[in-house]
């Protein structure tokens, strides 16, 4: 992605954006400010980003969306606090909220970052003249976001790794499976899985991963007779039900990465971190969150970059549960392969110590960490 | 409901339509639309349509590459002190 020069970010397109819906609405109405020929007038109590505030901005017209957004984990990123306090104590609040205000706050997402602009955490700029696009752009959007770990992989990036057979061979942009009600945290609702609560559109925002066929894309939904063990692969029928999760067997090395540190910057203060490695991994573990929606056994895990002392530079021991979870954790890499290396045949992987998280693959400050995912033995070579 | 149940309803519904002869079926469940569309959508309070014979300074602004060039800020060239993959 080419950056943008400063002034082609704010270039609105005359001719096609007042020809759309919110071309139609004055500029004042979304933006505040006011009309004046100059601009330090013209911008007296700007709102910049109005879709930061899509309840004020945005609700009129679309009440729903613009209701469940602010709850969703793009806005809440709620997936960093779920695992922040899982590994921190309340005493450590504020010094953990500071830290997540300067260093993580960046990724928030506004309606704007995936219809309008560019994220600004990417510098920003229109995509299209300040045309609001219904369906937001692989790379002007998700990838400017998603880009070192999962775009890499589904676009090919990484050397040596072919790209996602859904992009290379399908053609598939992330909404083709990330949909509308996933991206605005739009649900189903509680009752769908507890009878017995009152039917209600928001699903706690920690329910990440509890996903139900609606909302989640899950490789079963589109391909339910490999699941099954229903087709003519012999592969699918081997194991047990529920034994291996889909891309055990279909997914290529992926990205790990080890500790991150964050800090501020003495000189510009500006913050910034520094990961100390960033390599490519294949591991299958044990299931650290098996649920009836992720029943499987055996899944893909990848090292994430949390370090017991990732964040020494607001405070001494922030971390004190640091074992509460995992350091491999859960992932669902972005590179679907047709015959992937471990599956070549069965002793690709059957045998194959290589690609199983045995406790000697794990740093011994955090193999307690990794207990529930450490797999004691390898599954034996099968004749 | 149990995933078995579900997956055995969808085998019942995929084999009675396909008795009745019923196409366009497909494996991915329809995702009911929720927003309400184009008709849906209150017109915008009058007071906020721009009038036509008003000047739209923002948009006179907004659309002069030649005036974006000239009042845009200075870039202040901030180097990243981040190391390795973020
Ligand atoms: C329906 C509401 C709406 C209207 C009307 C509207 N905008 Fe915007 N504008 C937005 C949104 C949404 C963004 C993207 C920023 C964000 O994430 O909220 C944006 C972004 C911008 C930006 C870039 C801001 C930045 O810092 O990146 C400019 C400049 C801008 N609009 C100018 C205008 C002008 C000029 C008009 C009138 C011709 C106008 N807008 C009308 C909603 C609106
Ligand atoms: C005054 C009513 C109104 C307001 C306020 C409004 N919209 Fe819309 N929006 C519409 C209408 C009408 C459409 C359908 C346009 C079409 O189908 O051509 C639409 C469509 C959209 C689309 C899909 C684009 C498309 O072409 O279908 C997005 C995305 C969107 N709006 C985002 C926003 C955001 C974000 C805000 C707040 C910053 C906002 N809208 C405020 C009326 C509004
Ligand atoms: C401004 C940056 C940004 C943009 C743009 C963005 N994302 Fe995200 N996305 C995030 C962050 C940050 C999270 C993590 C939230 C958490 O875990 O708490 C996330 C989470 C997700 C998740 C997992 C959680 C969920 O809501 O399902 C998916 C899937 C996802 N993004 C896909 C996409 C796709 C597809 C696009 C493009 C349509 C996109 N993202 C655009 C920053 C972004
Ligand atoms: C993480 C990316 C992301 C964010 C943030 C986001 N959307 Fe969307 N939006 C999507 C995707 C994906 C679609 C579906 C596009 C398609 O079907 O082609 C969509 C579709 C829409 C549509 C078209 C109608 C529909 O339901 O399909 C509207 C309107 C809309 N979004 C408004 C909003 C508003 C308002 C916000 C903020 C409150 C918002 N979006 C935030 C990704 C996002
Ligand atoms: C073929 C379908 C498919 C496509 C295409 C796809 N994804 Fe996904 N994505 C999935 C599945 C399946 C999951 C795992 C969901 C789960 O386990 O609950 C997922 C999970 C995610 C997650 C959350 C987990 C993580 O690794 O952080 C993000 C973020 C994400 N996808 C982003 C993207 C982006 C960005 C694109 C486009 C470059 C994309 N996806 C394209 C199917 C897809
Ligand atoms: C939204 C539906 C959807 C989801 C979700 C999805 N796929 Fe696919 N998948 C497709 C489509 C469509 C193709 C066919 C692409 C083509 O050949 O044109 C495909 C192709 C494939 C192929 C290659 C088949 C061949 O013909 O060579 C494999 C393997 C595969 N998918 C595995 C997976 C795995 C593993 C997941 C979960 C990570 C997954 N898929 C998620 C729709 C999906
Ligand atoms: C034990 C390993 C293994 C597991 C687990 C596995 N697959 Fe496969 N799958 C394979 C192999 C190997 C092939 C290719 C066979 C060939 O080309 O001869 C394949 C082929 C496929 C194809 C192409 C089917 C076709 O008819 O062309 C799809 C789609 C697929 N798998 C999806 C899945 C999904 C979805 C899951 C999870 C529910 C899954 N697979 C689990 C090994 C596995
Ligand atoms: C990518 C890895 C992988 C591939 C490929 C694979 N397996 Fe396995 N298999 C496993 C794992 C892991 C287990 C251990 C399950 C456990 O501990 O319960 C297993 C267990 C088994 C078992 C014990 C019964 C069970 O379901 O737990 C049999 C039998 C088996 N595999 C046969 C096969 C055959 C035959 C093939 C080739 C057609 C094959 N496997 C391919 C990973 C694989």
């Amino acid at each position: 992605m080419a950056p943008l020069e400063p002034w082609e970010k704010v270039l609105v397109d005359a001719e096609a954006f007042p020809a759309t819906a919110h071309g139609e609405i004055s500029c004042l109405v979304c933006h505040e400010g006011v009309q004046d020929p100059d601009k330090e007038v013209a911008h007296t109590s700007l709102v910049a980003l109005p879709s930061e505030e899509s309840e004020k901005y945005c609700s009129e017209c679309h009440p729903v969306i613009s209701n469940m957004f602010p709850d969703s984990l793009h806005a809440q990123q709620t997936g960093y606090w779920t695992t922040l306090d899982a590994r921190s104590t309340p005493e450590n609040h504020p010094e953990i909220e500071e830290m997540f205000g300067n260093h993580c706050q960046s990724c928030h997402t506004t309606c704007g970052d995936c219809h309008v602009s560019r994220p600004r955490s990417a510098e920003g700029g229109f995509i299209s003249g300040h045309v609001f696009e219904k369906t937001p752009s692989m790379t002007n959007n998700c990838t400017a976001c998603h880009g070192s770990r999962v775009g890499n992989e589904y676009l090919g990036k990484n050397e040596g790794i072919k790209s996602d057979i859904h992009f290379r061979q399908g053609r598939m942009k992330c909404t083709d499976c990330h949909t509308s009600h996933e991206m605005h945290g739009q649900t189903t609702g509680c009752s769908y899985c507890h009878a017995e609560l009152p039917e209600s559109e928001h699903l706690p925002p920690d329910h990440r991963y509890d996903d139900n066929d609606l909302n989640f894309p899950a490789c079963e939904a589109c391909h339910w007779e490999a699941a099954k063990g229903q087709d003519e692969i012999k592969m699918h029928s081997a194991h047990e039900e529920d034994t291996l999760a889909c891309e055990v067997c279909h997914s290529a090395s992926y990205t790990s990465c080890d500790s991150c540190h964050v800090q501020i910057s003495e000189e510009t203060g500006n913050p910034y971190f520094t990961t100390e490695g960033h390599y490519l991994t294949f591991m299958i573990g044990h299931n650290p969150i098996q649920s009836e929606q992720k029943p499987y056994e055996y899944v893909t895990l990848r090292h994430i970059p949390v370090d017991k002392d990732a964040y020494e530079f607001y405070g001494e021991d922030l971390l004190p549960n640091f074992d509460a979870l995992p350091t491999w954790a859960y992932t669902t890499p972005h590179n679907t392969q047709r015959v992937a290396p471990q599956a070549e045949s069965c002793n690709s992987c059957h045998g194959n110590a290589d690609i199983f998280l045995t406790a000697d693959k794990v740093i011994a400050e955090e193999v307690n960490a990794n207990q529930p995912v450490i797999v004691d033995s390898v599954p034996p070579v099968v004749k | 409901m149990t995933k078995k149940i579900r997956i055995i309803i969808f085998i019942l519904t995929m084999f009675a339509l396909s008795l009745f002869g019923c196409t366009g079926a497909t494996s991915v469940p329809e995702i009911p639309t929720e927003e309400p569309t184009e008709e849906a959508a209150p017109a915008p309070k009058l007071a906020a349509v721009v009038d036509a014979v008003e000047p739209n300074y923002c948009l006179d602004c907004h659309a002069d590459k030649e005036r974006l060039v000239k009042t845009g800020e200075p870039i202040v060239e901030v180097k990243s002190e981040s190391e390795g993959a973020g």
